[in-house]
């Protein structure tokens, strides 16, 4: 196993190399001048060639490149000028908010997506599958923002009720004591009941929209690798010796059908990424993802670039969990 | 690009519902006389939703193409003295805060998204093919390189990298299109480098080798229109695919920019607007990119359950 683990974790370094170089690619050589986008738009000629000489924007491609692994070494992902501080650290004070966000989007889509894929497979052919399967499809053909805003417009225009999509918490509940950096953990932690149910009732609309797409896709997965199971020998036996069929489905089949569905969830992260930037956006959500809108907004690029990079590196190192975790529930990968 | 890629029929049989159309089953020398694609198009056809997803298509396009002589209003003009109408007979889907029709901004909007689509999934086909057959053709130093820098493109999520992109190139709807062809050439290339690794050793290959075929011979007659299935079904996915990305790019203010009719764009501006109660401003345009994207995926599920039977299982 250790040796398995050291070599997934060196087939990760070439990636993350490679995700530099992208990133500086993007930066760097295509259209659009990085200096102006480090110092915004409205500066001065002579400010510009200041930022231009300071970012080594003279020097040859190479040398620039040096330059920039060297920065990001130092864990400088740039400056952002509309908040005035460094990239890396507006990006980190935002985090917590987003992993609150994408974990609930996550556990929704699977507490809810295991258990319709199973269903949808023994019941192969039936209402609910065909019902799964529209639902599915639906599920990955809406735009989230959309869906994010017809669940405003119900639950809470119309129907009140959920609090204002604005953020984490109700002024009147006021903020809880940091320990986690979650919300949900921290209002537990500090037995703050009021706060609890005010955070959840906040996380609930976004992590819903956030989950759909994961859910289509974890549920369809599910079911398929369900199907493909159900039609083994083992099953067969398991069957013929009396066991019952809860049992026959859930410890012997579910077990085995899971191991597609783990690689799935690594591969949703980075969906669940960058729907984040669209559901913390319309939901007022102190996340990274509307961190980089509203640099959007203010013509301010350096962070979109350093939440691109930052969350190739998480998807790397999420995916290699994966890849670790898959080897475990599979031994055969192991020794491939 | 993976949020897309459905598996559905693993195994089942298909099911027993008929197309709206439900024509007769076609017998086997009739069956001879069709074309490749000509047969192609009649089981989709025949295929409850693959049936459903071609009517959204043939629809949508309609609309795209007739656009001008189906609008009642100008789809940028303000109109002041109609702001925010909600629907009514005059305005069938409402008026946006300018007083601008809504129903004739989607119908134009429906020509930026399709326009958006096919050139997005344009690039990514016309670069990401090349790419991978190369990669799986010629394979060595240069097929492994290759297929790396893709490995790397796939380890951006999507849509971030779709905005650095986009926010690299300036923004824009063009901008936009770009960024999205490009996030989609690592699918095309590690589906057409698998593909042409698996039908690389085949004998009808193997025949046009020996008959003294140049290399791009092979590939343009012995490998493309083996592999050509698979990639109509990627491509047809890509559509969707492409057309949401665009529309979440224009929605963060990256892709088209005001007062362009564009869907995505439109939902943006309607935003601020649910709170205060109309709803129509951003409802109606998504319901619209929905319902185009649907049809695209419906078609793409269908063509995968026809074309590529035991890719479908395979994949689980």
């Amino acid at each position: 196993m250790a040796s398995y683990v050291l070599k997934r974790l060196l087939y990760l370094l070439p990636t993350l190399f490679g995700v530099t170089v992208v990133a500086f690619v993007i930066t760097r050589i295509l259209p659009g001048d990085p200096a102006l986008m480090v110092a915004g738009q409205q500066v001065s000629q002579a400010t510009l060639e200041k930022v231009r000489a300071s970012m080594g924007l003279d020097k040859p491609l190479l040398t620039q490149y040096f330059f920039y692994l060297k920065a990001l070494l130092r864990g400088d992902l740039g400056f952002a000028w509309h908040t005035g501080h460094p990239v890396l650290r507006d990006l980190l004070t935002y985090f917590p908010a987003t992993v609150e966000l994408t974990l609930t989007s996550l556990l929704i889509a699977l507490v809810l997506g295991i258990p319709l894929g199973v269903a949808s497979a023994t019941k192969s052919g039936g209402l609910l599958d065909h019902l799964s399967r529209v639902i599915a499809l639906v599920g990955v053909s809406m735009p989230i923002f959309w869906l994010g805003l017809v669940l405003i417009s119900v639950f809470f225009v119309t129907l009140r009720w959920v609090p204002a999509p604005m953020g984490r918490l109700s002024f009147a509940v006021g903020p809880v004591p940091s320990y986690t950096g979650s919300v949900i953990l921290d209002s537990l932690l500090s037995h703050n009941w009021a706060a609890l149910r005010d955070g959840l009732m906040h996380l609930l609309l976004p992590s819903i929209a956030l989950s759909t797409g994961t859910l289509a896709i974890v549920m369809r997965m599910t079911r398929a690798s369900m199907l493909e199971e159900l039609g083994k020998d083992y099953v067969r036996t398991a069957r013929a010796k009396g066991q019952r069929e809860a049992l026959v489905l859930y410890k012997h089949t579910l077990k085995n059908a899971l191991i597609p569905t783990v690689t799935v969830i690594g591969l949703q992260i980075g969906m669940l990424l960058g729907g984040a930037v669209i559901t913390e956006t319309i939901f007022a959500w102190p996340g990274m993802g509307r961190y980089v809108t509203e640099s959007i907004m203010a013509t301010d690029y350096a962070p979109v670039q350093g939440f691109a990079l930052l969350s190739a590196f998480l998807y790397a190192i999420i995916n290699l969990g994966v890849d670790i975790l898959y080897g475990f529930l599979d031994p055969r990968i192991r020794y491939s | 690009m993976c949020a897309l890629t459905f598996t559905s029929e693993s195994g089942d049989p298909r099911p027993a519902i008929r197309g709206p159309a439900g024509p007769k089953p076609v017998s086997p020398e009739h069956r001879d006389q069709l074309g490749r694609s000509r047969a192609l198009l009649w089981r989709l056809w025949r295929n409850p939703l693959g049936f459903l997803g071609m009517l959204v298509i043939v629809g949508w396009v309609a609309v795209a193409v007739m656009a001008p002589l189906l609008a009642p209003y100008s789809p940028i003009l303000p109109d002041m003295a109609h702001r925010l109408v909600p629907p009514e007979p005059a305005h069938l889907l409402g008026t946006d805060q300018y007083g601008r029709d809504i129903l004739t901004r989607i119908l134009y909007g429906s020509r930026l998204s399709l326009s958006v689509g096919l050139l997005s999934v344009g690039i990514s086909f016309l670069l990401g093919v090349p790419l991978g057959v190369a990669a799986g053709f010629f394979g060595g130093a240069i097929g492994q390189l290759i297929m790396r820098a893709m490995d790397v493109l796939l380890a951006f999520p999507s849509l971030v990298l779709a905005m650095a992109l986009a926010v690299s190139l300036g923004p824009g709807l063009t901008s936009a299109m770009i960024a999205v062809g490009i996030v989609g050439i690592p699918d095309f290339a590690r589906l057409s480098y698998g593909q042409v690794l698996s039908v690389r050793e085949r004998e009808f290959v193997e025949s046009s080798r020996a008959a003294g075929a140049s290399n791009l011979t092979i590939i343009w007659r012995a490998i493309l229109p083996n592999i050509l299935s698979s990639l109509i079904v990627r491509a047809t996915l890509g559509l969707g695919f492409a057309v949401l990305t665009a529309a979440s790019l224009s929605f963060l203010g990256l892709g088209a920019q005001p007062p362009s009719p564009e869907l995505g764009a439109m939902i943006s501006g309607g935003r601020d607007y649910i709170i205060s109660g109309q709803w129509w401003l951003a409802t109606f345009p998504g319901l619209a990119i929905a319902t185009m994207v649907l049809g695209f995926n419906l078609t793409g599920d269908a063509l995968r359950d026809i074309l590529d039977p035991l890719a479908t299982r395979r994949k689980g």
